[in-house]
């Protein structure tokens, strides 16, 4: 098994600074017309500032809910209840004020969203997207916004900057705009980005030039990230860990290395051998998983994977697995599996 | 995919002799229209990249000249009775109009869309006209102790004094066309204006919070729909004193139930965009979001929507006034010269009905064809992104 880049320990060793995010048993009901939907059920992680932590699932499994969450976009409320804590930098992002929260907005945290053509307002030019929060937060003049927005436009690889400003999103193609969704989450220096699946919708080929553009920019910038994404393969080479969500749970969380090497999931497992190849026709990568997954109004008892399982028992059926590491193995290494998948090359450590 | 998208530029170019042709059909025949468009630039892309160079269109000339003879002559020198004069004069005008139609394909490109721009110039030259009425070398409107000396129930004779002729008490009707048209723009445009800032901000409310505010404005919106707009109307009149201001007021509850609903509808649409939630991501209050995110792309399409329904209103203030409800004689609105009609006149004067039905059917007609054209454009449902 090939050692990761980076230390793996996911709670670090006493003296480490704190890391910058920590999620506690996160909870978000979704209140709909049939019930309580648990769009995300319990997820605990953490994040080292500059890291980039990777999370997947098949679509559905609640990590645009997750990531909406963390942020602090979606809080109890009347159409939905949340629980469990999220620390940004020690401070709870559920017990602030509305206020508190738009403050962090746009500034410490910035959002990347998957379509790029919807998260343009169709009848605001370039420079005034980019502008408005520059002037709201960092209190810039006109002009000195202005310069800003044209610097953060280079700095995301976007030609003729100055003309673009005042050009409308409809002018731009997809991966320009996207460039400008990234440039609008980086405009007042974020210590984390969440990247909700960034190039779901765009073209293969633009797709690599905007996940080498976020590598670039975290090398320069040094934010952490949250790479979202249904793709496997959007998110090897990239996280430093990997987070495999299933029905609004973490099922399995470990070094990206380890995890792609080894899955000890069955699910991961299932996922990995569904992905062969990056220029696959969109949508049709999942199919080798057979199934869909649960009704999260209702969810079944027991393993909530089980009915698609291969592993499954009766146990399974019986017993909700928890998220723990295995005893004596990799420490920063968690499965929730009662039966899991033998590495196969049991030599890894 | 994205590429595909974004050519909507270029696309909708391309279906504007389509668009036209709609609004055409009762006037120029398809063959005619195909023609023209080949002939004329080409196709699809219309001026953009319109491979023929302006032209004189010989064909366009061969009709527009007789057919505009032909309108010129037929009320006047024709011999023949009343309705094969009409018949001639309503040939003439179509045949004019195609002709003028290919003869502006080939001078602007094959895009051109006469019908559209007749519109707009009949609307230009009312709104301007209304606005400089007091400057303009009109007849006598409204006082008719001034025009004793004048001719009463005079025919229109367009070289005259009275070029549109007069009422039974000499009153000029161009002149009181004029300033009808100040009376009826007034009222509907300012009622449309209040129903759109009064419905708009209620609809982008009722959009965005949703819930109890949303019931709220549901049942108030649909409890006034309940009600027939003309009995609304009428009992309206009968409290209110029939002034410009109340009128407007009057009207704008007509237009408020399917502003709001406008509103509503565009504010539910844009809501869902990530570009809202990216707005709140980057720290926008919902103030902000609101005014600054929904409410100018809600704008365009109630906008466009507004044009549609100020020929509504506009035909409201005239029946109000028609029926002694409004605009109240001898302030002159098109509504109470149409109901100078009465009696006898019609049959013996027809030009007292005629001159104020006409300008009447032509601004409703044009504020419903540029509305439309503005609302296809504007249409929240297919708006490019
Ligand atoms: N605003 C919402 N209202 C109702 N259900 C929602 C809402 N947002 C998400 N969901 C539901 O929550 C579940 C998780 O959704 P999501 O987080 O978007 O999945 P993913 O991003 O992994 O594809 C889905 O079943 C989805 O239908
Ligand atoms: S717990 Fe059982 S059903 Fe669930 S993934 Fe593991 S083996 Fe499969
Ligand atoms: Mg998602």
């Amino acid at each position: 098994m090939s050692q990761s880049p980076l230390p793996a320990d996911t709670r670090p060793p006493a003296g480490d600074p704190a890391p910058l995010l920590v999620v506690d048993d996160l909870r978000t009901e979704i209140h709909t017309r049939r019930g309580d939907m648990k769009a995300v059920d319990g997820v605990s992680l953490t994040l080292n500032a500059g890291e980039t932590l990777g999370i997947v699932g098949e679509s559905g499994s609640g990590k645009s809910v997750l990531g909406r969450t963390i942020m602090g976009l979606y809080t109890t409320g009347a159409t939905m209840t949340v629980s469990g804590r999220v620390l940004m930098d020690g401070t709870d992002i559920h017990a602030l004020t509305d206020a508190g929260r738009r403050e962090l907005w746009g500034s410490d945290v910035g959002m990347v969203f998957q379509d790029p053509m919807s998260a343009l307002n169709p009848v605001k030019k370039i420079g005034l997207h980019l502008t408005e929060s520059l002037r709201r937060h960092g209190g810039l003049s006109r002009a000195a916004a202005r310069a800003r927005a044209e610097e953060l436009l280079r700095l995301v690889g976007i030609p003729e900057p100055g003309r673009r400003l005042g050009q409308y999103p409809h002018e731009l193609s997809g991966g320009m705009r996207q460039r400008v969704v990234i440039a609008m989450a980086l405009a007042n220096g974020p210590k984390l980005l969440i990247a909700d699946e960034p190039t779901t919708a765009l073209d293969v080929t633009v797709q690599k030039q905007i996940l080498d553009l976020l590598g670039r920019l975290q090398a320069e910038l040094g934010m952490a990230i949250i790479l979202v994404s249904h793709n496997l393969q959007v998110v090897a080479g990239r996280a430093n860990r990997v987070a495999v969500m299933y029905a609004g749970r973490i099922v399995e969380l470990a070094d990206a290395d380890a995890l792609f090497a080894a899955p000890r999931h069955p699910y991961t497992e299932a996922l990995l051998s569904a992905v062969p190849r990056l220029h696959h026709p969109p949508h049709s990568r999942l199919e080798a998983i057979d199934g869909s997954p649960p009704d999260m109004v209702a969810p079944p008892q027991g393993c909530r994977f089980a009915p698609r399982c291969r592993y499954a028992g009766d146990d399974c059926r019986q017993v909700s697995p928890r998220l723990l590491s295995e005893a004596g193995g990799d420490a920063a290494r968690a499965f929730a599996c009662h039966h899991p998948v033998r590495p196969v090359n049991a030599g890894g450590s | 995919m994205s590429d595909i998208v974004e050519s909507t530029g270029p696309a909708e170019g391309g279906s504007r002799p389509g668009d036209g042709a709609d609004h055409l059909d009762h006037v120029r025949p398809r063959g005619v229209a195909g023609t023209a468009g080949r002939g004329s630039t080409g196709g699809r892309w219309g001026t953009a990249r319109g491979p023929r160079p302006r032209h004189l269109s010989w064909s366009g000339l061969g009709l527009a000249v007789p057919g505009i003879a032909l309108t010129a002559v037929s009320p006047t020198v024709l011999p023949a009775p009343g309705w094969v004069c009409f018949l001639a004069f309503a040939a003439g005008l179509a045949v004019a109009y195609a002709g003028v139609a290919r003869l502006c394909r080939g001078a602007f490109g094959g895009s051109f869309d006469l019908m559209f721009w007749l519109c707009l110039v009949w609307l230009v030259v009312l709104v301007l006209a209304a606005l400089l009425a007091p400057v303009l070398p009109l007849g006598e409107y409204r006082d008719i102790a001034k025009t004793i000396e004048a001719p009463a129930m005079a025919p229109p004779a367009l070289f005259s004094e009275h070029p549109l002729g007069t009422n039974n008490f000499g009153l000029d009707l161009l002149a009181r066309i004029v300033y009808g048209a100040r009376a009826s723009l007034l009222v509907s445009i300012g009622a449309v204006a209040i129903g759109m800032v009064v419905g708009g901000a209620i609809g982008i409310l009722a959009g965005f919070f949703r819930r109890l505010t949303d019931t709220v404005v549901g049942v108030f919106t649909n409890s006034l729909l309940a009600v027939p707009p003309l009995i609304l109307l009428i009992a309206l009149g009968t409290v209110l004193e029939p002034n410009l201001r109340n009128i407007a007021i009057a009207l704008s509850l007509l237009a408020l139930p399917s502003m709001i609903r406008m509103a509503r509808a565009g504010t539910l649409t844009f809501a869902q965009r990530e570009f809202v939630l990216a707005a709140k991501a980057m720290g926008a209050s919902r103030w902000r979001v609101m005014v600054r995110e929904l409410l100018p792309n809600v704008l365009l399409p109630l906008a466009s929507y507004g044009m549609v329904i100020v020929s509504v209103l506009i035909v409201a203030e005239a029946s109000l006034s028609f029926l002694g409800l409004g605009i109240q004689p001898p302030d002159p609105s098109w509504g109470n010269m149409i109901a100078e009609g009465e009696g006898n006149a019609f049959q013996d004067h027809p030009h007292i009905v005629l001159v104020p039905g006409v300008t009447l059917f032509l601004t409703v007609f044009a504020f419903n064809l540029i509305g439309e054209k503005a609302r296809k454009r504007w249409d929240p449902r297919q708006a490019k992104l």
